[in-house]
C-alpha cells in the first residue's frame, strides 16, 4: 500500500516527463520539416504530453507566429520617367535595382535563420515553390516581398482564400502575363498554369477549359504604376463561359470556386505536401484519406498539415532519409542547428544558387522539381564545400555546439540523433568537431 | 530490433585507378542544345512567301527584305547570319515541321516527350540517349552544362559541369569518402555521384585545354559560357560522347521581337565561334550540334506582341559531317489544328533516328522505326 502511494506520488510529480513526446519523435518531426533543429522548438516538442499535442502546438504556434523581418520599401522609377533618364542614370538605376534584389534574397534567408517557427518558414518555402514567380520578370522587386508576406499570411491558412488572393497578386499577374489578358485578346498563360500547376494537375481539364478560364481571368490586371491589383471592367469578358462542366457568366473568383469543387485539387496539393514532408513516393490510399481531410476542413491548410504529421506513414522510420533536402533547407537547417553566429548572408545566397536554388528565381513556372533533380556532381560538391567551409579554422569558432551537450559534455551520439535521419556509427576522432563534420559530410545528411 | 542502416563512416581508401589507353580516339560527340521555353519556329525559318504569315502576325512578322533567304519560300531570321554562312558552306541542315501526334501544350510534359523520345501517352523512365549502347569505356560518358539532364537522364557516368576549374578544385571534398550501400535509394545515388566526381576530376585534371583561352572568344552569355566548356572538353580529348547545353528564355508570350532577336543572335554567334575553334583543334568533324525545344509557337500572334504555346517546329543540325540543306516539309499555315497550331510534317523521332543511326552508329529502339532524313554524310 505504501508503495502504491509512492508510485502515485511519483507519477504526480514526474508525470510530465514520464508522459512526454520522445526525443526521437521530436527530432524526426523537426528534421522532416526541414529547417534544422533549434533548441526552442525541440524543447517545446519534448515537453508536450504526447506526440499529438506536440504536433498540434507546433502547427498552432507556427500559424500565429509573425516571422518576417522588416524590409525597406522601395519602388523604382519605371515607364516614362525611366525612359527620360540619361544612359548613365539608367545604368545606375539598374545597378541599384540589382543590389536591392540581392538584398531581398538575403532578407528571406535571414528571416528563415532568425525564425522561431520552423514550420512557418517551411510552408512559406513550400508555397513559394507552388505559386512560383521569377524575380527577373518583375520590374519592381518589392512586389516579391509583398508576395512573400502573402505566403506568410496564408502559410497555414485557408487554401481557398489563398487562391482568391493569388489571382490578385501583382507579382503573379506580371509573371504569368495576366496583366495583359484582355477580352479582345485573351492570354492563356495564367489560366493554364493555375490549372496545371496550382490546382488540378495535368489530365483533369481540357484545352477548352484553359481558354474559357482565361476569358474569366481577363481584365484582372494592375494599375498604371504596376504596383497594385486593378480590375478593368471593360477588359473583362462578360460572356457565357463553359468551364469544367459549368456554364455561366463566370468571373475569375467564381471560376476558382468551381475548380475547388473538384476532388483532384485536394489530391494534387496533398501529393505535393507528401513529397515535401514524407517521401518521394506518395501512397495513394493514404493520400486520398488526407485529401478528404483537406476538403472536409474547407481547405484549411493547418488541418491537412497536422493530419500529415500524425499519419503513420509520416511517423514510420522507414520514411526517414527519403527526401533530398533542398539547398535552402540544407543551408538554413545546418546554420540553425549549429547555432552558427553571423554567417554572411551573401554567402548563403551564393551557395544556395550554386547548389541549384537561387532564391526567388526558380528555373521556370513549375518551380524546383526537387528529388533526384537536386543531386548531380556539381551540386553535390557545392553542398559538401558549404559544410567543409564551416569547419575551417577561421569559421569553426562561430559554431555553438550546446545543442549536443548531454550530462556536461559534448556527445556525438546525441549529435547524430539530432542531425542524421538514419543511425550512424561514427568512428571517434577524439576531436568533437571532427566527428561532427563527419556526420554532416555523410550522404544521409543530405536527406531528410 | 530491426536491422538498421549501420553505416560505417570515414574509411579512407585510395580512389580506384584507371588506365589512360581505354579512352577511345576519334570520338563522335553529340551536343544537344535545348532551346528552352519553346522557340518560335515561324520567326526562325520564316515562310515569307505565305501571305497568311504576314496577316496573322501584323506586329511581329519579320519584313521580307530583312530575311536571309534560303529558298523561294523560306528564309532565316536576320539574327542568324553566322548560321546562314554555315548553311551556305553546306554544313548546316535545317529540319522543318518536326512534331508528334496529339501534341501537348504544357512545357513540362512536352519537353519530357522530346527528352525521352516517347509518344504523348508513353512514360519511359529515362532520356532517349541513355538507352544507346555505350562507346568503349568512357570515364565520363555524358556532360550536362545547363538545365536538367534531359535526353541524358539516367545515363551512367554523366556529370553536371559548370566550370572545369571549379570541378577539379571542389572534387577534393568527396575524395576518399567511401560509404556502405544502404536500403535508401538516395544514399546510394550520392555514393555513385561521389564515385563519378572522383573519376571525372582525375580525367578533367589532365585536360590539356582546361586553362586555355580560345582563339575566338565565346559570347559572354550563358550559352557562350556553356559552349566554351564544350570546346574544352572536345578539343581536350576528354572522351565524352554526349553533351547537353541549355539556352533558356524562349517562352515569349509578351514582346517577342527583341527577346527572340537577342536569343537567336546569341545562339548563332555561339555556334559559329564553336565551329571556328573546333576547326582549329581538328575536331569539327567529330562533333554534331543539334537543337531541340519543347514546342513551336502559335501561328497567330497574341495581343501582347508575343505568341502562345504551339506545336511543330524547325531545328538545326551542324558539324563537319553534316550534309547541309533543307529537310522535311514546311507545315501548312492554311490547315491548322483546332487550337490554331501547325500540323507537323515530320516526326521528331525521324530527326533523332538520323542522329542515332548515321552519326552515332547506334540503334535506338525508341526511334528506329521512324524514317531517317539523310542529313549526315555517309
Amino acid at each position: 500500500m505504501k508503495q502504491l502511494i509512492l508510485k502515485i506520488l511519483f507519477i504526480l510529480i514526474f508525470g510530465n516527463t514520464l508522459f512526454a513526446t520522445s526525443f526521437s519523435e521530436c527530432t524526426h518531426l523537426l528534421q522532416k520539416i526541414g529547417m534544422g533543429i533549434d533548441e526552442f522548438s525541440l524543447n517545446r516538442c519534448t515537453k508536450a504530453p504526447n506526440y499529438t499535442q506536440s504536433v498540434k502546438r507546433l502547427v498552432t504556434y507556427s500559424n500565429r507566429y509573425k516571422t518576417a523581418l522588416p524590409f525597406l520599401q522601395k519602388y523604382f522609377n519605371l515607364g516614362k520617367s525611366y525612359r527620360a533618364l540619361s544612359a548613365t542614370d539608367k545604368i545606375k538605376l539598374n545597378k541599384e535595382k540589382g543590389k536591392y534584389r540581392f538584398r531581398l534574397k538575403e532578407w528571406w534567408i535571414e528571416s528563415m535563420l532568425s525564425s522561431k517557427a520552423p514550420l512557418k518558414e517551411a510552408m512559406v518555402l513550400f508555397w513559394s515553390n507552388h505559386f512560383t514567380t521569377k524575380i527577373g520578370k518583375i520590374q519592381q522587386p518589392y512586389l516579391l516581398y509583398r508576395q512573400n508576406m502573402l505566403f506568410r499570411e496564408y502559410a497555414l491558412g485557408n487554401y481557398r482564400e489563398f487562391l482568391h488572393k493569388i489571382i490578385q497578386d501583382p507579382a503573379m499577374l506580371i509573371f504569368l502575363d495576366n496583366r495583359v489578358n484582355r477580352k479582345k485578346h485573351p492570354n492563356e498563360n495564367f489560366a493554364r498554369e493555375i490549372l496545371e500547376l496550382f490546382t488540378l494537375g495535368v489530365g483533369n481539364y481540357t484545352q477548352k477549359d484553359i481558354v474559357e478560364f482565361s476569358r474569366a481571368l481577363s481584365g484582372y490586371g494592375l494599375d498604371r504604376n504596376m504596383t497594385k491589383f486593378k480590375f478593368y471592367r471593360k477588359r473583362h469578358d462578360n460572356g457565357i463561359k463553359n468551364f469544367l462542366g459549368y456554364e455561366g457568366m463566370l468571373n475569375a473568383h467564381q471560376a476558382i470556386d468551381i475548380i475547388l469543387q473538384k476532388k483532384a485539387v485536394s489530391v494534387f496539393v496533398v501529393k505535393k505536401l507528401w513529397r515535401y514532408f514524407i517521401s518521394d513516393t506518395p501512397y495513394m490510399p493514404e493520400v486520398n484519406r488526407l485529401a478528404k481531410i483537406f476538403r472536409d476542413s474547407n481547405y484549411n491548410i493547418s488541418s491537412v498539415v497536422e493530419a500529415i504529421f500524425l499519419s503513420p506513414y509520416f511517423k514510420d522510420k522507414s520514411n526517414s532519409a527519403t527526401i533530398v533536402k533542398s539547398p535552402i533547407e540544407l543551408i538554413v537547417g545546418t546554420l540553425r542547428t549549429l547555432k552558427y553566429r553571423g554567417y554572411p548572408l551573401k554567402k548563403a545566397v551564393i551557395f544556395s544558387s550554386m547548389m541549384g536554388q537561387n532564391p526567388f528565381n526558380p528555373p521556370n513556372v513549375r518551380g524546383w522539381v526537387g528529388g533526384k533533380e537536386w543531386l548531380n556532381s556539381h551540386t553535390l560538391m557545392a553542398r559538401r564545400i558549404f559544410i567543409d567551409q564551416l569547419f575551417l579554422k577561421n569559421s569553426i569558432n562561430s559554431i555553438d555546439n550546446s545543442l549536443f551537450l548531454s550530462r556536461g559534455g559534448l556527445n556525438i551520439d546525441k549529435a547524430v540523433k539530432i542531425l542524421s535521419p538514419i543511425e550512424l556509427k561514427v568512428v571517434p576522432f577524439g576531436n568533437f568537431n571532427k566527428s561532427l563534420k563527419s556526420v554532416l559530410m555523410h550522404p544521409a545528411y543530405q536527406l531528410k | 530490433m530491426k536491422r538498421r542502416d549501420f553505416l560505417k563512416y570515414a574509411v579512407t581508401l585510395p580512389v580506384l585507378g584507371y588506365t589512360k589507353d581505354i579512352r577511345p580516339k576519334g570520338n563522335s560527340v553529340l551536343v544537344m542544345v535545348e532551346l528552352s521555353g519553346g522557340n518560335d519556329g515561324l520567326n526562325t525559318l520564316i515562310p515569307y512567301s505565305e501571305p497568311l504569315y504576314y496577316s496573322l502576325r501584323p506586329s511581329i512578322a519579320i519584313p521580307t527584305k530583312d530575311i536571309l533567304k534560303i529558298s523561294k519560300s523560306v528564309g532565316l531570321h536576320p539574327s542568324l547570319k553566322e548560321m546562314f554562312d554555315i548553311y551556305n558552306k553546306g554544313e548546316l541542315a535545317i529540319v522543318q515541321g518536326l512534331g508528334y501526334p496529339h501534341p501537348i501544350l504544357s512545357h513540362f510534359r512536352s519537353i519530357e516527350i522530346w527528352n525521352r523520345a516517347e509518344s504523348y501517352n508513353d512514360y519511359f523512365p529515362n532520356g532517349w540517349l541513355s538507352t544507346l549502347r555505350p562507346f568503349g569505356h568512357n570515364i565520363i560518358k555524358g556532360v550536362v552544362t545547363g538545365g536538367s539532364f534531359g535526353p541524358l537522364e539516367g545515363m551512367m557516368d554523366t556529370i553536371m559541369l559548370n566550370s572545369i576549374d571549379r570541378f577539379v578544385s571542389w572534387a577534393r571534398v568527396s575524395e576518399g569518402r567511401v560509404y556502405m550501400q544502404s536500403n535508401k535509394p538516395f544514399i546510394d545515388k550520392i555514393i555513385s555521384i561521389d564515385r563519378d566526381i572522383q573519376m571525372s576530376a582525375k580525367l578533367l585534371k589532365e585536360n590539356r585545354f582546361k586553362n586555355s583561352k580560345p582563339k575566338y572568344p565565346f559570347p559572354k552569355s550563358q550559352i557562350g559560357r556553356e559552349f566554351e566548356i564544350v570546346w574544352k572538353i572536345v578539343c581536350g580529348d576528354s572522351g565524352v560522347s554526349y553533351i547537353k547545353v541549355l539556352q533558356g528564355g524562349y517562352d515569349t508570350h509578351i514582346n517577342q521581337k527583341p527577346i527572340q532577336k537577342r536569343l537567336l543572335s546569341d545562339l548563332s554567334k555561339s555556334i559559329s565561334i564553336l565551329r571556328k575553334n573546333l576547326i582549329l583543334c581538328r575536331k569539327w568533324s567529330d562533333i554534331l550540334v543539334a537543337t531541340y525545344s519543347e514546342f513551336g509557337r502559335r501561328v497567330e500572334q497574341n495581343a501582347n506582341g508575343g505568341t502562345d504555346h504551339g506545336t511543330a517546329n524547325v531545328h538545326f543540325v551542324t558539324g563537319g559531317r553534316v550534309k547541309g540543306g533543307l529537310y522535311g516539309k514546311y507545315p501548312s499555315l492554311k490547315h491548322l489544328d483546332k487550337n490554331g497550331n501547325l500540323i507537323y510534317t515530320t516526326d521528331f523521332r525521324s530527326y533523332y533516328n538520323t542522329i542515332a543511326k548515321d552519326f552515332l552508329h547506334r540503334h535506338s529502339h525508341r526511334v528506329a522505326k521512324f524514317e531517317k532524313l539523310g542529313f549526315i554524310k555517309s
